[in-house]
């Protein structure tokens, strides 16, 4: 069995564990970073089903179950889901942050203008924004709607379209780019497809993990442990090991930000894939959680998501160039929760969308749709059960009008967070305000789970910045020791 | 020929294993209720009233018809035994035999319901749920089988391959249809399913068989493979509007099985030619 021994152990090298690794390994600190999945070159993303193989967990099938099932796609490499996301950076409220009653909004800000700088976070060219933005803000600037481009950590877009299946020219400064070299050229070891599935000593303190390598059983020992595996695994493997769980709260308050989308079909090519697939947002209607984002997919997934069969689908499947598509996401007013994993799977999701996120959903693509139409859409599909296609704005009428219920949408999410919640207080949380859990004394979590609740945005900026912070506090006392 | 135990997958040899096992049931049980079957009823009578406060089985005669459907009935147990052997000597050759068995342990069961929920006779229950774990363990272990080294049994290809058509017939607005690439589509859909977990892989087995299935439970005459595809593809839209997120969420994962192999290259150099225009799909990677 091999064995690793180090001061810091960080377990995932996601958007939290890549920059806590970094900045302790830049403090002098030894580092030891485990990361299940397999390192990738930009020149191995390859085409979309070997994307969906290698880098997704369980192939991309992860669902959260309820009515409907919502699929929650993660990542699974060096670089966790910042691999496979579509590189949008969103900066949290103050307000949101100010709530959470855990950190100085200052001293965060700080945090996130460091990470901004490092993954060259910046507002996307428009030349980058592809068709599905041209389109739309013809209909925005009809009905006097801003669109605003959206915030990309990118260095040398070349439009591939391609964010969510692995950037093919290294474009996109995930994790894997930025934070993980920084960290192993600051002297960090860094394991790939090493999968942690048990504890070491668990009591007091954790002493170690132990988990299987491609060369068998390991076992990696440190003083300090960082759980950075995101917020369906990390909650997971805390209740199947029995951990850090005084409060109950492990795995409750899974928020997931349930998204839809828009498809509409123009007599225009559009060319949505030629460019940022999430070049633009719409956040006009914010106040109601609403988050209107771009999204553009390859042929075979983006035509898997339009309704029909036949001749008439193969149409359609021949007019794809002419199809703009467009994300709607609302701010969860439920939760859900994770449970341990059975029958080989790391963990289960359980998830119900609400009546009101149900109606807040229907009515962001009512008005996704009247920005369609104005923008000279033929048609649009909803894929929501009673009307799934709509031909005119009489019909969109019609759709704001019929009773819907959660079970009726497709639904997806993207940003799972939540499940660990960070508090001041020990009965409402299970980290502290530096992210140390308050059962185990040498255990600190990074990643979207401590999030509390939901954030309303992309969150990849926010679990960098908490991550940030947690650990430039945790070298401090580190290094004082 | 017989396929050799080193071939087969850890599925296949527990699926032998127990159809060992069951032929090694029968065998013991062929003349054990050949010579004590008129007993049966006695015994479970005799079993202490403090466990179940039932009436008694009704005790069997001792005439000829008795004799008839006991011969009957030991000789069913002598024919299930042998398809038993044979499963287990060649389990690729002949597992698909196992469904006789699976059809005699359901006639069984539904009758014994029946007649234990007529009569309320402690028997019937037993019966039923000795046939009812025959049942479930053996189509459990059987379907687990059935693909044999690959993920997809030939069944569920085939359904898989009806989708396709469904969805990408041949003709149209661009030529190829999903017939046409059917056998690397198939291929890759498997590498797709390759990457996810055991229970994952079962439920997108049972979503392909429902869906070949569900036209018959809709009181059509046909199962999906083997409707005409006017009917086909309106039935698949049908399942497209329902209202029970399961079952839109089980046409769209067919979907994606079907249109991302056949938009993943290579299939594109050759494939979508007709409407270059607006069809042509750039290979990638």
């Amino acid at each position: 069995m091999n064995t690793y021994t180090s001061r810091v152990l960080v377990v995932g090298t996601g958007a939290g564990g890549a920059v806590a690794a970094a900045l302790l390994a830049q403090a002098g600190l030894d580092v030891v970073i485990l990361e299940q999945g397999r390192s990738y070159e930009p020149e191995d993303h390859a085409d979309v089903i070997t994307s969906f193989t290698r880098m997704y967990v369980n192939g991309g099938v992860t669902l959260a179950l309820g009515n409907p099932p919502i699929p929650i796609p993660l990542g699974k490499a060096v670089g966790g889901s910042t691999v496979i996301n579509s590189s949008t950076c969103f900066r949290p409220s103050r307000e949101k942050v100010e709530a959470w009653d855990c950190l100085d909004w200052d001293l965060f800000q700080t945090s996130l203008v460091s990470v901004e700088e490092r993954i060259h976070a910046v507002p996307a060219d428009e030349s980058l924004l592809g068709g599905n933005y041209t389109v739309l803000k013809r209909g925005c600037d009809a009905l006097g709607v801003p669109i605003k481009p959206l915030v990309h950590n990118l260095d040398g877009c070349k439009k591939s379209g391609r964010c969510t299946f692995g950037c093919p020219t290294g474009a996109k400064q995930s994790m894997d780019r930025t934070y993980i070299p920084d960290a192993v050229a600051a002297g960090a070891r860094l394991y790939a497809e090493h999968k942690v599935t048990g504890v070491r000593d668990a009591g007091e303190k954790l002493t170690g993990v132990t988990g299987i390598s491609p060369d068998g059983p390991f076992e990696a020992r440190a003083d300090v442990i960082v759980l950075a595996m995101g917020a369906l695994a990390t909650p997971a493997f805390l209740l199947r090991h029995r951990l850090a769980n005084s409060s109950g709260l492990v795995g409750r308050g899974l928020r997931i930000h349930p998204a839809s989308r828009v498809a509409a079909e123009f007599d225009e090519i559009v060319d949505g894939d030629q460019g940022l697939p999430q070049g633009a947002y719409i956040d006009h209607w914010r106040e109601r959680g609403i988050m209107l984002e771009g999204i553009s997919l390859p042929p075979g997934p983006l035509l898997s998501g339009l309704p029909g069969a036949g001749f008439a689908f193969k149409e359609l499947a021949a007019r794809r160039r002419n199809i703009a598509t467009f994300g709607v996401m609302v701010s969860d007013t439920g939760a859900g929760r994770v449970r341990r994993g059975f029958a080989g799977a790391p963990f289960t999701a359980l998830y119900q969308l609400t009546q009101e996120d149900a109606e807040n959903l229907r009515f962001a693509m009512v008005r996704l749709g009247e920005l369609y139409f104005a923008a000279g859409a033929k048609r649009l599909f909803t894929n929501v059960a009673p009307m799934p296609v709509i031909a005119s704005e009489a019909e969109l009428r019609e759709f704001e009008r019929i009773p819907v219920k959660p079970g009726y949408f497709e639904l997806m999410a993207f940003h799972p967070t939540g499940t660990c919640p960070m508090s001041v207080q020990p009965r409402n949380g299970v980290v502290n305000s530096f992210l140390r859990t308050y059962d185990l004394t040498n255990v600190y979590i990074m990643d979207g789970a401590v999030i509390p609740d939901a954030l309303g945005v992309n969150p990849q900026l926010t679990i960098m910045g908490l991550a940030h912070r947690a650990a430039t506090l945790l070298a401090e006392r580190l290094q004082g020791a | 020929m017989t396929s050799s135990p080193s071939e087969l997958s850890l599925a296949e040899k527990r699926f032998r294993l127990w159809m060992w096992v069951s032929f090694g049931m029968y065998m013991l049980g062929l003349p054990l209720f050949l010579l004590l079957g008129r007993q049966v009823a006695a015994f479970l009578n005799g079993l202490p009233r403090s466990l179940a406060q039932l009436p008694p089985w009704p005790a069997a005669g001792m005439g000829m018809e008795v004799y008839f459907w006991q011969v009957l009935g030991v000789s069913l147990m002598g024919v299930l035994g042998i398809l038993c052997l044979y499963i287990a000597l060649d389990v690729r050759r002949y597992g698909h035999m196992i469904n006789a068995l699976l059809c005699a342990k359901f006639v069984s069961v539904v009758c014994y319901a029946a007649l234990f929920l007529g009569s309320g006779n402690l028997a019937y229950c037993v019966a039923v749920l000795t046939d009812g774990s025959i049942f479930a363990l053996s189509w459990g272990l059987w379907f687990l089988a059935s693909p044999g080294n690959s993920l997809l049994d030939p069944w569920e290809r085939r359904v898989l391959t009806s989708a396709g058509e469904t969805l990408l017939p041949q003709g149209g607005a661009f030529p190829t249809g999903y017939t046409d690439v059917a056998e690397r589509c198939v291929e890759d859909a498997g590498r797709f399913l390759g990457a996810q977990s055991p229970m994952d892989i079962a439920v997108t087995r049972l979503m392909l068989r429902a869906l070949d299935l569900m036209p018959l439970c809709l009181l059509r005459l046909r199962p999906f493979h083997k409707m005409p595809l006017t009917e086909r593809v309106a039935f698949f839209e049908r399942l497209e509007r329902a209202r029970f997120g399961p079952v839109r969420l089980m046409t769209a994962a067919i979907k994606l099985y079907v249109l991302i192999p056949f938009f993943n290259p290579p299939v594109l150099e050759e494939g979508i030619q007709g409407s270059e225009s607006s069809c042509s799909v750039e290979k990638t990677g």
